[in-house]
């Protein structure tokens, strides 16, 4: 070694490291050549920090040119192996430190495919560069870890342009506190807004307000950063409140100067929330009828009603068939078309009958039973299929559905955005290691979901047929001691099923062997009674005390649909580093659905009344470029079945889907596997996982094509039965037609402008019909008719 | 001429000289090229003038189809269980061998390159589509775009063609194959439909039955009289592709030309006889693509043998 080299190192970093404390800027603590680096608390949070580790790098399954990490240090006794042993430990030199391969390789000092991480001297490469000189300290068994992360801020508040240096703090479990800003990954939720570089210095680039994340040592901490817009708003804008959404919502828009937009006019409130509600268009008569009730609360009124029309459970039952994956399966289907619509069936009857989400979850969670006494076993048949429970899907499933989260990345590593380890998976998806699917064709029976496992339901087959030798023997009147052989095997048999129900349910996690209990995700382990389902406590776990993420995703589901865009987003990725866009609104609505038992229509008919509901969607120049906090409704494009629904009943000549009872309409088909193009070419769900994604709300070209040029519409408005037909031989004056035309289509009378650029259409020397037809097809081709606005 | 470098961790187009541009280069060497002519013949060009670039990219997918050892791959050495039925035949370039049922293909060797080495190891019908779709591996649910997407949305429409076709439609089992995920919508492939149909047409591209060139237009400058929202919302994202898709509907179908370039029928009998009679194969329509003026930058044309 070269001794003056190492002085220099020395200097540099104490002289750094006596700034951190004054300034409290990015700065790496002292490391000196007395400390004892720790494989655990130093070297691996390096490894991570500069993205060695990484998965696009050596942190890979497979890792890197026959170098390989777990990613982001997830599996450190193995990772300790592939630096200080494997390859005849090649890639340190304890002798000669700097020497050591990984230092070249990490200082780019000899050629490396992942470029220079660390400058020679720099912070890290001293942590790594003494972790060798210390001759390899290896993993100690007694080591503190630290338990919790802290961006110092709870909350900043910045000017567009301006500049911020966060600090990090990691809390560990012998009480220490240590500065790990240096250490610390971080990512902004929306770079756009506030960037954040790599040593933590953030910098607002536009107005709005985003979180910014940092990570260490597994450990995730988040900062809301919050840049207002320029221009002050008066108060009085925000002043009307209906209810407490409204007060947390406007708040909110009154920190960030965002203007909201106007109160919307009845006949765009009346097509916007019978559109929301129960998926259906507003007839003409309907926009007459509100628009002449002078009632001052009759929006409030309209609200009450639409929630009690059967269209209702019709159109909640396909966000709910969604959710619950309600398909065939994809290879052997043992449930078949009528198991998907017995689910179906099911799920309409719950939300006809408003029952509370908690108990719907319940009975959907803890379905037993065969498929056709039991409709809920669907979800298992789905979602488990033919693997067993414990390496089926259904775990990530239902954490998507039911708590809104994604841990399916804890399946194969350390979830890297939250703090989910693979453990927690393994344990999570013990709660399902107790259930077993008979499945049989359906010409042989209906398929069963029973309390077991793989082997239980191959002894009770076994059992069956010793019973079934036993019961002939005895009629045959066997000689006596075969009689009595045959009962012992029973008994055997017996025993042995009851031996295996009896023992704790574990699950093996693959990458260390051991067998885990179940455990909740918020890691609180839980009795499991000998011979019980462990789903009955998993239930009890999600719906005990309105626990946030189960209320919470529901309530963001219901938010976003209202509202366009979740309070989280994406909708179903609930996570402390993806905080909600409005917390204090958050907390209020996931209180009050928690407390008012889980009722969906309370928690609608505050959103549906709430002023923000009501606001215009068109924007002001202020509030154009507002996407996350509600300043105007945002106007969305129809879904699939909503939109060809609508066709249906403005043209008077509905769809019809082989199989199903004519006038079936498209929010009432049970699956996605009715042939249809046009809901296909409108994204319909194809339910195939339980994330939200799978409904594609994207316009597209195609889409575009297909109202302008499909036959099927064209013959739809031609039709002699149809609509047009008749309010053209019905309605000779010309501006009556098209006033009727647009109330069937659009919801509204036309404006004025509009109604003289029409009537050129129908002039004298005009065909009346075809006139009007060319109407009617502008009239679909709207931006208006295909969207919620 | 590009390469593909096909191998677990995902495709790389080949900037530079690869390894098996060496080690193929290498092989060759016996008969007249070295790697030091081909590396010659690669700075020459460069510096003469700019390398071609692919204007369009056709993918045959025969999804449990034609299989490699009966087609560009065989393995005549190999144990009878494993060689399978076909004799190679010997095809314009030295050395390179193909299946006898190509006897045609074996005339235009020379102006393929051939990748024989791409494999997987996935059993998944799902999976492995997905990853030999996007070039990069993930679940079976499609995680990374396809590379017709990934075109599409670094290189816009084609004229007035989208930028990514599927012909007849995506590789599928239960779901859609080969989308453009994390991209959206906007990037998915353009379906067109199966040109083996009789009176095979693209969905949607043309006028439906006869209808008098004044009434289109009058429904237009109704549409334009009636279509107001737009005008007080702004920053709305799907309101703007709205209008951009409602624009390119309008002159896709009134110009013809993305019509045309769908017209099998148009092509001379003989030139569609090239194509073969075979169904499966006559899904590969180049002839129908190519011959026009746009082409789409990429266009999937799969069979599925399932």
């Amino acid at each position: 070694m070269n001794p003056l080299r190492f002085g220099l190192i020395r200097l540099a970093v104490v002289a750094v490291g006596t700034l951190s404390f004054s300034v409290c800027v990015a700065a790496p603590p002292a490391v000196t050549a007395d400390t004892t680096v720790s494989f655990l608390n130093d070297v691996e949070p390096v490894l991570t920090r500069f993205g060695c580790s990484s998965g696009g790098c050596h942190g890979k399954l497979a890792g890197h040119n026959g170098f390989r990490l777990s990613l982001r240090g997830y599996a450190p006794e193995q990772d300790y192996q592939w630096l200080a042993r494997e390859a005849q430990s090649r890639r340190v030199n304890l002798i000669d430190p700097a020497a050591s391969l990984l230092l070249q390789k990490g200082a780019g000092t000899v050629p490396h495919g992942g470029g220079r991480r660390l400058l020679v001297d720099s912070p890290g490469y001293v942590v790594l560069f003494n972790w060798i000189r210390q001759g390899l300290p290896p993993i100690a068994a007694e080591e503190r870890r630290p338990q919790r992360l802290e961006i110092q801020q709870t909350a900043v508040t910045l000017a567009t342009g301006e500049e911020r240096q966060l600090a990090v703090t990691a809390f560990y479990s012998d009480g220490t506190t240590r500065d790990v800003t240096w250490m610390s990954v971080f990512k902004s939720n929306d770079a756009g807004l506030v960037e954040v570089s790599a040593e933590g210095r953030i910098t607002a680039r536009r107005a709005g307000e985003t979180a910014i994340v940092a990570a260490f040592d597994g450990l995730v901490a988040s900062l809301v950063v919050t840049v207002p817009y320029p221009t002050e708003v008066l108060a009085s804008a925000f002043a009307e409140r209906r209810n407490f959404i409204d007060t947390h919502l406007f708040q909110k828009l009154e920190a960030l100067r965002l203007e909201p937009s106007g109160p919307c006019d009845d006949a765009t409130f009346l097509r916007r929330s019978t559109l929301d509600v129960i998926g259906t268009l507003p007839t003409a008569e309907e926009v007459r009828a509100f628009l002449a009730d002078s009632r001052s609360d009759k929006r409030a009124i309209w609200i009450d009603q639409l929630l009690n029309r059967p269209e209702f459970a019709d159109f909640w039952a396909l966000q709910l068939a969604d959710l619950f994956q309600n398909r065939r399966e994809r290879d052997h289907d043992v449930r078949g078309v009528k198991g998907v619509r017995a689910l179906h069936a099911w799920l309409r009857t719950q939300m006809a009958a408003n029952r509370p989400w908690n108990d719907i979850a319940r009975d959907v969670l803890l379905a037993q039973g065969d498929t056709s006494a039991t409709p809920a076993v669907g979800y298992y048949v789905v979602t488990v299929g033919e693997q067993p429970a414990e390496r089926s899907e259904v775990a990530d499933s239902v954490a998507q559905a039911f708590l809104g989260t994604r841990i399916g990345c804890a399946r194969c590593h350390n979830h890297p955005l939250e703090r989910y380890t693979q453990d927690d998976y393994y344990h999570f998806i013990g709660f399902f290691s107790r259930i077993v699917l008979d499945r049989k064709e359906p010409k042989d029976g209906a398929t069963r979901l029973q309390v077991g496992t793989q082997h239980t339901l191959n002894l009770s087959r076994q059992l069956q047929n010793e019973q079934r030798g036993l019961a002939k023997l005895i009629s045959d009147n066997a000689p006596a001691d075969q009689v009595e052989q045959k009962r012992k095997q029973v008994a055997g048999i017996e025993r042995e099923i009851d031996q295996n129900l009896q023992s704790p349910p574990r699950v093996s996690q693959p990458r260390t062997g051991v067998a885990l209990a179940p455990r909740s995700l918020d890691r609180q382990t839980i009795e499991i009674p000998p011979g019980g389902d462990p789903r009955q406590q998993l239930a009890d776990w999600l719906t005990a005390g309105g626990r946030e993420q189960f209320a919470g995703a529901m309530v963001n589901r219901i938010w976003r649909h209202y509202f366009a865009v979740g309070l989280v987003e994406p909708v179903d990725d609930l996570r402390g580093t993806n905080p909600p866009s409005n917390r204090p609104l958050w907390d209020a609505l996931v209180a009050e659905f928690a407390g008012h038992n889980y009722d969906f229509k309370h928690l609608m008919r505050l959103m549906l009344n709430s002023r923000a509901y009501q606001l215009s969607s068109a924007t002001t120049p202020a509030n154009a470029t507002d996407t996350r906090f509600y300043s105007h409704y945002y106007a969305r494009r129809l879904s699939a079945e909503v939109l060809l629904d609508g066709i249906g009943q403005v043209t008077g000549i509905p769809e019809s889907y082989p199989g199903y009872p004519f006038g079936t309409r498209a929010i009432q088909l049970p699956g996605p596997q009715v042939d249809s193009y046009f809901l296909s070419v409108f994204g319909r769900s194809d339910r195939v996982t339980a994330c939200d994604c799978e409904r594609n709300n994207d316009v597209t070209l195609p889409q575009l094509l297909h109202l302008r040029n499909s036959e099927a519409l064209l013959q739809k408005i031609d039709d002699g039965a149809g609509r047009l037909a008749k309010f053209v031989a019905e309605t000779p004056d010309d501006n009556a037609l098209i006033d009727q035309l647009f109330l069937t289509a659009l919801g509204r009378h036309p404006r004025a402008e509009e109604l003289a650029r029409v009537l050129t259409a129908f002039g004298p020397q005009a065909n009346r019909k075809e006139a009007a037809a060319d109407l009617f097809w502008a009239l679909l081709n709207t931006k208006e008719f295909a969207f919620n606005h | 001429m590009f390469d593909l470098t096909f191998h677990p961790g995902g495709v790389h187009p080949s900037p530079t000289l690869r390894r098996r541009d060496a080690l193929r280069v290498g092989g060759l060497s016996a008969f007249g090229l070295s790697a030091a002519a081909l590396l010659r013949a690669k700075t020459t060009r460069a510096a003469d003038a700019p390398a071609p670039r692919a204007k369009s990219v056709l993918l045959v997918y025969l999804g449990g189809g034609l299989s490699h050892h009966d087609s560009f791959d065989l393995k005549p050495d190999a144990s009878a269980e494993v060689r399978g039925q076909y004799r190679p035949i010997s095809s314009n370039v030295a050395g390179l061998d193909v299946g006898e049922l190509l006897p045609r293909m074996a005339q235009t060797m020379d102006k393929v390159c051939l990748v024989r080495s791409g494999a997987h190891n996935n059993d998944h019908h799902e999976t492995a589509t997905n990853w030999v779709m996007a070039g990069r591996f993930g679940s079976a649910f499609g995680d990374w775009p396809a590379l017709g997407a990934v075109a599409a949305h670094e290189l816009g429409f084609s004229g007035e063609l989208p930028p990514y076709v599927a012909i007849p439609r995506n590789p599928s089992f239960t779901w859609e194959l080969g989308r453009s995920a994390f991209l959206g919508g906007r990037y998915e492939s353009f379906k067109a439909g199966d040109p083996n149909d009789a009176n095979f047409r693209v969905r949607d591209l043309s006028l439906p039955g006869a209808i008098a060139e004044s009434r289109v237009a009058r429904r237009q400058s109704l549409l334009d009289a009636v279509d107001g929202l737009a005008r007080g919302i702004e920053g709305n994202d799907q309101i703007l592709a709205y209008d951009e898709y409602q624009q390119r509907a309008a002159s896709m179908v009134l110009s013809g030309k993305a019509r045309e370039a769908f017209a099998i029928d148009q092509e001379p009998a003989e030139r569609r006889d090239r194509f073969g009679r075979r169904r499966s194969f006559r899904h590969s329509t180049r002839s129908c693509l190519s011959s026009t003026r746009d082409s789409p930058h990429w266009s999937l044309t799969c069979t599925n043998a399932v």
